[in-house]
């Protein structure tokens, strides 16, 4: 009797150890080309990875603070096996912009955490010093793409522009979302934009967002967050797979503006703690993810692909090693990713990019 | 009694450690590829496909006697465009297209299973096309059995009036793909390539037993088939395939259209369940073998999306084996005439285009 039962035991987990190992079909691996999951029809991706690489490292090793830091410069842009190889020399760095507004939209309850950590909050700080012109768009945290549109159309309208400014907007995860939905629904508005960059943009939306079950986005609802109120609460709709291609497949991008896309992923190991059971559920897809996207959902169609970040979805942008209210500190990993350099990055690729050729590569 | 809680222990992280399926089976999503970056734009073709099919079937007797529907056996995903009730008329049939059917992966082993669209050749042998299947090695890699396919194509002479079609079935594509690029000389008699059920990016299927296979299999003697090279799974590989297909564009002289199959799975038939199981926790939109993204040449038309498994989109793999049990079988072979004839149809008129 015990035998018979501790065999069915046995063969019970015999039975899940397969279906465990089903879902790791894919190994975390750089020797792959950068890839791109797109609806049918949708215009291609432009690679401007060699000369960001140039760029960010090229700041990166003139930054004191990461004087000894700069050799590794590897370490946090990722090289998939189709990025050509390292150039010898660094070409010139663009010039710093003068006429160049940016906005920054953050992503999911954003808003919410707004007074705990903002995306490049101390990069802002730094690159107020140097005189760029830089802003925090804040839209609701917790409601859809649609309502955060009608927000950063609000902020757009109110923007006092120059005739010679460019405005660029770079939106984090949903907040990349939100300007797209800005850009389709407000086209009068897109106008005034030159540029829209997305860092570890929720472009295709998240499968994990297909897993909240309503339950959770009704409590979600509910919840009393200290700064921000549910407003319509479809955040976590807007972020659903199946509504983001389908969005994108229906809702062709203006042509007038120009795209950029930064991917953030990383392996287990960098993974900080909160994010860990998001990327052990995306693991079964696929292992390069941040946490919360997979690395081939957060590029805008026709957009330049600018680089492969090594962070998760937070370490991207977030300081929140730093300074947080909502978890321990301790938690989270020192991994002291440059974020003012990712910053100064994007704004002088994108800078040099507008100036040179309309926001072409060629 | 310890051993017990040991294992009762066990079990229950394991179970902690075992990840859900994320994706559900939703076909209310746009067609949707997996590519790389600068990879050329897809021609959406699915409206005209349809049309053309569902003719076929509205005038087929038996398709009537036995109720098949085209709605039945084409997926209608959120994207496609709505024909009006004006559409043209079938085209013309035109035997000047002379077609090479190229086989998948193992098809050489299993000659008893049937090659790929056989009775529906027959049907349009009658009609005058020059229709041949080339068995290439089963159990070789995508660039040995692009030798083969260049000797063929090297070998044939063509009529003035003859374009010449290759149809790539599963592996079949991949290795066209590799003939076109290997031997782009040879590939300049080609006209086009439609794929079916292609393993265009590869599978992950085959990313999870290729080191098994070259571990335990790669040599073994095999009745049927020789081992050939022995890369027939490492070719199938997601991550080489992807790579190899991003870093060797096609040529543009040939036309490129795509066919998909992936069904639920209670339409998978036994034999493949396992590797659909496998692959639904990526995505259960799969034909049991490949994920349905992964099936679209870059640059390709999209002819459809078909409600139907790996197997069953081209040949009599469950209905040789005489299982009366699925019923759903016996329709198969009608709905593969009628598809077939579908897609020659199609490339008549694309190509006079």
């Amino acid at each position: 009797m015990y035998y018979t039962r501790y065999f069915r035991l046995v063969i019970f987990q015999t039975i899940i150890l397969i279906g465990c190992a089903a879902a790791d079909l894919q190994k975390f691996s750089l020797e792959t080309p950068a890839q791109v999951l797109h609806p049918v029809g949708m215009p291609s991706n432009k690679d401007g990875r060699v000369r960001f690489r140039e760029i960010f490292c090229q700041l990166l090793s003139q930054t004191p603070e990461y004087q000894d830091k700069a050799g590794n410069c590897g370490n946090y842009l990722t090289r998939l096996s189709d990025e050509p190889g390292p150039v010898e020399q660094f070409g010139q760095l663009p010039a710093d912009p003068i006429n160049l507004k940016v906005l920054i939209v953050p992503g999911l309850l954003g808003e919410c955490i707004g007074d705990t950590a903002f995306p490049f909050e101390k990069a802002m700080k730094d690159l107020h010093t140097r005189g760029y012109q830089i802003e925090p768009l804040i839209v609701s945290g917790r409601s859809s793409s649609d309502h955060n549109a009608r927000q950063i159309a609000e902020a757009v309208a109110n923007l006092a522009l120059e005739k010679e400014d460019l405005l660029l907007l770079i939106g984090h995860s949903k907040g990349a979302v939100d300007i797209l939905h800005f850009l389709v629904n407000f086209p009068g508005l897109a106008n005034r934009i030159d540029a829209v960059v997305s860092v570890a943009g929720a472009i295709n939306g998240s499968p994990l967002s297909n897993q909240v079950p309503d339950m959770f986005s009704k409590l979600a609802a509910k919840l009393q967050f200290k700064g921000c109120d549910p407003g319509d609460s479809g955040a976590f709709r807007s972020l659903k797979r199946p509504v983001r291609l389908t969005w994108l497949a229906n809702n062709p991008l203006p042509t007038s503006v120009s795209y950029y896309s930064v991917v953030s992923f990383t392996n287990r190991e960098s993974i900080n703690s909160p994010l860990l059971g998001g990327y052990d559920l995306l693991k079964g897809i696929d292992p390069r993810n941040d946490g919360l996207l997979l690395f081939s959902d957060q590029i805008i169609p026709g957009s330049i692909l600018l680089g492969y970040v090594n962070a998760d979805h937070w370490e991207v942008v977030l300081p929140l090693e730093d300074n947080n209210s909502i978890f321990p500190k301790s938690i989270f990993k020192q991994n002291g990713f440059p974020r003012e350099i990712l910053l100064h990055a994007i704004i002088l690729f994108v800078t040099e990019n507008l100036d040179s050729s309309s926001g072409s590569l060629d | 009694m310890q051993r017990k809680i040991v294992c009762t222990f066990l079990s229950l992280l394991i179970l902690c450690g075992c990840a859900p399926n994320l994706v559900e089976f939703d076909v209310d999503t746009p067609a949707q590829t997996l590519t790389f970056a600068g990879a050329p734009l897809i021609d959406d073709q699915r409206l005209r496909f349809r049309e053309i099919f569902c003719r076929l079937i509205d005038e087929n007797t038996e398709a009537q006697k036995r109720h098949i529907t085209c709605e039945d056996y084409l997926w209608r995903l959120n994207d496609e465009k709505q024909g009006d009730s004006l559409s043209r008329p079938l085209p013309v049939h035109d035997p000047s297209l002379r077609i090479i059917l190229v086989c998948g992966a193992f098809a050489e082993c299993f000659p008893a299973m049937g090659k790929p669209y056989h009775d529906a050749a027959v049907r349009l042998e009658k009609l005058g096309y020059r229709i041949d299947s080339l068995v290439v090695s089963g159990r070789s890699s995508s660039s040995y059995n692009a030798a083969m396919i260049a000797k063929t194509v090297n070998g044939l002479e063509l009529q003035p009036t003859e374009r010449l079609i290759l149809l790539g079935y599963s592996k079949g594509t991949t290795d066209i793909l590799h003939f076109l690029v290997d031997y782009p000389n040879i590939a300049e008699k080609v006209t086009a390539v439609l794929s079916v059920a292609g393993v265009i990016n590869g599978t992950p299927v085959a990313d999870k037993f290729a080191d098994t296979y070259a571990r335990w299999l790669r040599k073994t003697s095999v009745k049927t088939c020789a081992p050939g090279d022995g890369g027939v799974l490492e070719s199938l590989r997601r991550s080489i395939q992807f790579p190899w297909l991003a870093a060797n564009p096609l040529p543009r002289n040939v036309q490129y259209f795509s066919i998909v199959a992936f069904t639920n799975r209670e339409n998978v038939q036994p034999g493949l369940l396992i590797t659909y199981d496998l692959l639904r926790k990526i995505d259960p939109r799969n034909d049991g073998q490949v994920i349905f993204y992964d099936q679209i040449i870059p640059g390709s038309s999209l002819l459809g999306y078909v409600n139907l498994d790996h197997w069953a989109i081209a040949v009599p793999v469950k209905e040789s084996m005489e299982s009366a049990s699925w019923i759903a079988a016996s329709n198969h072979p009608h709905v593969r005439v009628l598809l077939f004839e579908a897609m020659i149809l199609f490339l008549v008129e694309k190509l006079a285009d």
